[in-house]
């Protein structure tokens, strides 16, 4: 090492500042620089030490600014980072975003329901909120004057022209069964199909409301068993709430289905072993299901010796509840952000 | 239903537990709600018996069965006829409507002493959830809650003329019933009637008159068959429900009223003394059982388990159907208490139950698939419901129903369509008795309850159906899409980014165009709950498809919010207009290759005019046939200093470019000159210095 690179070295320690820096570049690169003058003793050298005189001026500056260059982006990040540090911002401040609202727990278990069926290839269908009486009862096979209207405490609609005969009067759906008569009347098999929208009971308290959400499904093919039934909706309740969840169906009546069933699971909160929910049984009611009855097909004009199809249904809220502990049906209607944003 | 495990014990012979007992029976389709120890160590268990199965409203009933699921004996009390009955001829029954009522047996016991009933029947019907009262009355809810069947016994002294008409109501009646309401029921009514008028309302509650007191001594007991659909009418007109009324509107057992009358007799002299003077069986309309074919391969297939013909037959023979066999496969009658049985999926049921649901394996339908025409409707919702989400803004679901006043808080005046609501004729709360039209009454009352726990913002929506009255037929349905964002004005950390009227507004384009929608169009409201001049009509082909804008300040104060200076922005639009089946296609366009040049302008121009007017005069007005005006962007819009009073500022940036070249300065110099020009002749305006 030269000289004045041992002189360089020793002066780029003692360096703190971009500003030195610059200084000590000029001291050794610049026009009036260390090296600059030193070149300029070449044409007083012999002809035969010029070149290794001059090479050796090239290397050094070759190597000064190399250092000086390596150097100054170290004490430029170094600079940076003390200015950064002497005003910081308050990272702790929120960014500035709008915080996403809450969806509502109707619509998040909704959208799992359909996605799962979906994905068994069933389609989405829908139906008015205001249905006839034909629809919501007669054609499901519960006649008027028939103990079974007892079964749903059903609001009625009135109608301009009253005193019409009842057959033509409306009530708010008190189930989404009607899609079901609507598609079989529009449509031929195969069906495979779910409904979901809002039903209407005439009852209030911590666990009826008078609106709540349904999933109406249907299946009609040819060669649809009830043990098909059982493995669908063993296979949906598994998925929804896990595949350990014991199911079971047991013997229950609608008029629309024959054989009929209630299904019901393992209690999700004391796992069977009997609590407040599930009133000790150990068992929770999730769902009615059953084999088309017959006489749903004929009022539709299906023929029961080629096609038979089962249906069933389940309430929203209550799978919600279930799922999110939800212990007052009220909250879903009310619109209180502390519960909605919870979700 | 409540019903006493002990007594059940008495028909049938075996050792389950009550819990066993309770698991069976909810298995079997009598659903046990919950089941309750005694003092005395019974179990009473609660039933849940749908309405098909009125043959299970009976403790014998439910001990059939039991004993079918299993395979135990049942054993039923003996009954004995009274043959030699003396006086017989004398006491008539009349059936003049042998439609509604298909059997009326009678019997009259004279010379009974009525007391206290037993001890250990008091308890029985207690149990039941029955109170006792004196032996006579109490042998007979004995025997309904043992049979099922109704039966009804009158103080004979008080029946006028020995007979028993069963009729009609031919005119309005006036009858007294038992529990001292004088009641006038309706022409068509089913009447128990003596020589000179009603005595009971058929099926559902016995007249006061001819009631059973302390010193009645005399007695006719009553017990017929009659239609279930006109005892149910009866009972909803008058609203008397009875455990009577119960069991007839469900259908009893039209073969057993003789011996559920028989039954009481013996229990009455037993318990009561006295002697049975006449057994009257009125029978006019006998009972025919169906035949209902039966294929043991059509349960198979249909139920999906390979079920034993032997075992098929033997749970319909436990369950006292008669099977005979015809070509390999059944003719299968009911028991006449099965009116429920009527086709063969009814028997399928039969089996499947009995056999155990459990039993049944769990296999997934085999299907064909098909290619579906799926609306994408759902999609867009869900896009929509993001998409809101991600601006901040919570879904509420609220009711469907609604007050009146909320047409007097939004000022919706008569001619209006929000004020065709359909009305509910039964609503729980009076007031509450219309659908809605609009959604943002709703809206406004999450927005104050909030408001009431503190909230300063509320950013809310609701997606729902609305509801319209078109005078015949159904209502019109419409899907509604409302929005609303409050905020107090107290001061927040961050500075809002624009007016509210603009986030709003900013809140609905993206909607707009993500639910590809782009032929809209956005006017002056005169919606008169919205502030003028901060609100905007959305038309889409020239027709409303809602609002958007702020609450009008007067609504504002009508609301009595606690707050400084708040702020209602909101949005209601009509979903399914915006939502239309039809595809827009998406094209893809080249970009163009050849270098922009760009222009900045801004003029000073009055108040009122509109941005969207001197775009209109850049974009439209001008001849530019080689499309040279690319994209014309306001960057700029200001009212203050510098700009004198009643004046705006408003700039844009303006980018030229060609198709086929590159342009020289020197041409778009011309033509950008020729639009400020243009400008400024229409609006009157100048270049802002």
């Amino acid at each position: 090492m030269t000289a004045t690179l041992e002189t360089f070295s020793k002066e780029l320690e003692a360096v703190t500042t971009t500003a030195a820096l610059r200084e000590l570049r000029s001291k050794y690169t610049g026009k009036k620089g260390i090296l600059t003058e030193q070149l300029k003793k070449l044409p007083a050298l012999a002809p035969h030490e010029r070149a290794a005189f001059g090479k050796q001026i090239n290397d050094d500056k070759v190597y000064i600014e190399e250092r000086l260059k390596e150097y100054e982006k170290q004490l430029i990040s170094k600079e940076i980072k003390a200015k950064l540090s002497s005003a910081p911002l308050d990272i702790t401040l929120p960014g500035c975003y709008k915080k996403p609202g809450g969806r509502h727990p109707v619509t998040i278990v909704l959208a799992e329901i359909t996605d799962i069926f979906v994905s068994m290839g069933f389609t989405i269908e829908e139906g008015p909120e205001v249905e006839s009486d034909y629809y919501n009862f007669e054609a499901l096979n519960i006649p008027r004057n028939h103990p079974a209207r007892d079964m749903q405490d059903t609001f009625y609609i009135e109608t301009t022209d009253d005193g019409q005969s009842g057959d033509n009067s409306f009530v708010l759906r008190t189930h989404t069964s009607p899609v079901q008569i609507r598609v079989m009347q529009d449509r031929r098999p195969p069906l495979r199909f779910i409904a979901p929208g809002k039903v209407y009971r005439c009852d209030s308290d911590i666990s009826h409301s008078p609106m709540f959400h349904q999933v109406e499904g249907l299946v009609v093919d040819r060669n649809i068993s009830f043990s098909n039934l059982k493995g669908l909706l063993e296979g949906f309740l598994k998925k929804v709430f896990g595949p350990e969840v014991p199911v079971r169906l047991r013997p229950s009546f609608f008029p629309f289905t024959e054989p009929s069933a209630e299904v019901d699971m393992g209690c999700y909160f004391c796992k069977g072993s009997g609590c407040r929910v599930c009133k000790g049984t150990g068992w929770i009611e999730i769902m009615g299901a059953g084999m088309v009855d017959p006489r749903v097909f004929r009022n539709v004009g299906y023929d029961t010796d080629t096609y038979s199809g089962f249906a069933f249904g389940m309430g929203i809220e209550r799978i919600a509840s279930l799922k999110y502990g939800i212990d007052d049906i009220r909250l879903y209607y009310e619109g209180d952000l502390r519960f909605l944003r919870q979700f | 239903m409540l019903i006493s495990y002990n007594w059940l014990k008495e028909y049938i012979d075996f050792n389950s537990s009550p819990e066993d007992v309770a698991d069976l029976l909810t298995m079997s389709g009598l659903e046990v709600e919950s089941y309750k120890k005694q003092e005395d160590g019974d179990v009473i268990l609660e039933l849940n018996i749908t309405p098909n199965r009125a043959d299970c409203l009976s403790v014998t009933g439910v001990a059939r069965d039991v004993s079918a699921v299993l395979k135990k004996r049942l054993i039923l009390p003996e009954i004995k006829d009274f043959y030699n009955t003396v006086g017989a001829n004398r006491f008539k029954v009349e059936i003049l409507d042998t439609n509604l009522c298909h059997r009326y047996c009678g019997i009259v016991i004279h010379g009974v002493k009525t007391a206290l009933a037993p001890e250990w029947m008091a308890q029985r019907l207690q149990a039941s959830g029955i109170r006792p009262i004196n032996n006579i009355v109490d042998i007979t809810n004995y025997v309904l809650m043992e049979y099922g069947q109704p039966l009804h016994a009158f103080d004979l002294s008080k029946l006028k003329g020995d007979r028993i008409i069963v009729r009609r109501a031919e005119r309005p009646e006036l009858i007294t019933t038992l529990d001292a309401v004088q009641r006038t029921v309706p022409a068509g009514t089913l009447l128990i009637c003596d020589a000179e008028g009603p005595v009971a309302l058929a099926g559902v509650m016995g007249g006061e008159g001819t009631a059973v007191t302390a010193a009645t001594t005399d007695i006719l007991l009553e017990s017929a068959w009659f239609d279930p659909a006109s005892i149910r009418i009866t009972s909803k007109q008058t609203a008397l429900r009875s455990e009577s009324s119960f069991r007839f509107e469900r259908q009893t057992d039209i073969n057993g009223v003789k011996n559920a009358a028989l039954r009481a007799a013996s229990l009455i002299l037993a318990h009561c003394g006295g002697r049975v003077s006449e057994v009257v069986d009125n029978y006019p309309t006998p009972y025919s059982a169906p035949q209902i074919p039966l294929s043991h391969k059509r349960v198979q297939s249909f139920l999906g388990v390979q079920i034993a013909e032997d075992e098929i037959d033997g749970i319909l023979s436990r369950l006292e159907f008669k099977v005979e066999r015809q070509d390999g496969n059944d003719i299968v009658s009911p028991p006449s208490f099965r009116s429920d049985i009527e086709l063969e999926a009814d028997l399928i049921e039969e089996i499947a139950r009995i056999y155990g649901y459990n039993n049944i394996p769990s296999v997934m339908p085999e299907v064909s698939l098909a290619i579906n025409n799926v609306s994408d409707k759902h999609s867009k919702l869900s896009e929509l419901r993001q998409a809101l989400r991600y601006a901040g803004f919570t879904e509420t679901i609220n009711y469907s129903f609604t007050t009146k006043e909320d047409f007097a808080l939004l000022d919706i005046t008569a001619g209006d369509e929000r004020r065709n609501s359909v009305t509910v004729k039964n609503p729980l709360q009076k007031d509450y008795n219309i659908l809605r039209t609009s959604l943002l009454p709703s809206l406004l009352k999450n927005m104050k309850y909030n408001i009431s726990f503190g909230a300063k913002e509320v950013s809310i929506y609701e997606i729902s159906t609305v509801f319209f009255d078109t005078g015949k037929g159904f209502p019109q349905e419409s899907l509604k899409l409302a929005v609303l964002s409050y905020s107090s004005g107290e001061k927040k950390l961050y500075t809002e980014p624009a007016a509210h009227f603009y986030r709003i507004k900013g809140l609905l384009e993206p909607i707009l165009s993500s639910l590809r929608c782009v032929n809209y169009e956005l006017r002056q409201s005169n919606e008169g709950f919205l502030e003028n001049g901060q609100s905007a009509v959305l038309l889409i082909g020239g027709d409303s498809a809602g609002f958007l804008g702020l609450l009008s300040s007067e609504t504002v104060a009508r609301l009595d919010i606690k707050a400084g200076r708040p702020e209602i922005g909101l949005i209601e639009i009509y979903l399914d207009r915006i939502i239309t089946p039809q595809k827009v296609s998406l094209g893809y366009k080249p970009f163009l290759k050849y270098p922009s040049i760009e222009r900045d302008l801004a003029i000073v121009v009055n108040e009122t005019c509109q941005s969207c007017d001197i775009v209109n005069l850049i974009k439209n007005e001008l001849s530019d046939p080689e499309h040279l005006i690319e994209s014309v962007e306001i960057f700029d819009h200001y009212k203050g200093k510098n700009i004198p009073e009643g004046k705006k500022s408003i700039a844009y940036h303006i980018v030229y470019r060609s198709a086929t070249q590159t342009l020289l300065e020197s041409e778009i110099d011309t033509l950008h000159a020729e639009i400020v020009n243009h400008i400024i002749t229409k609006t009157g305006g100048s270049l802002r210095a």
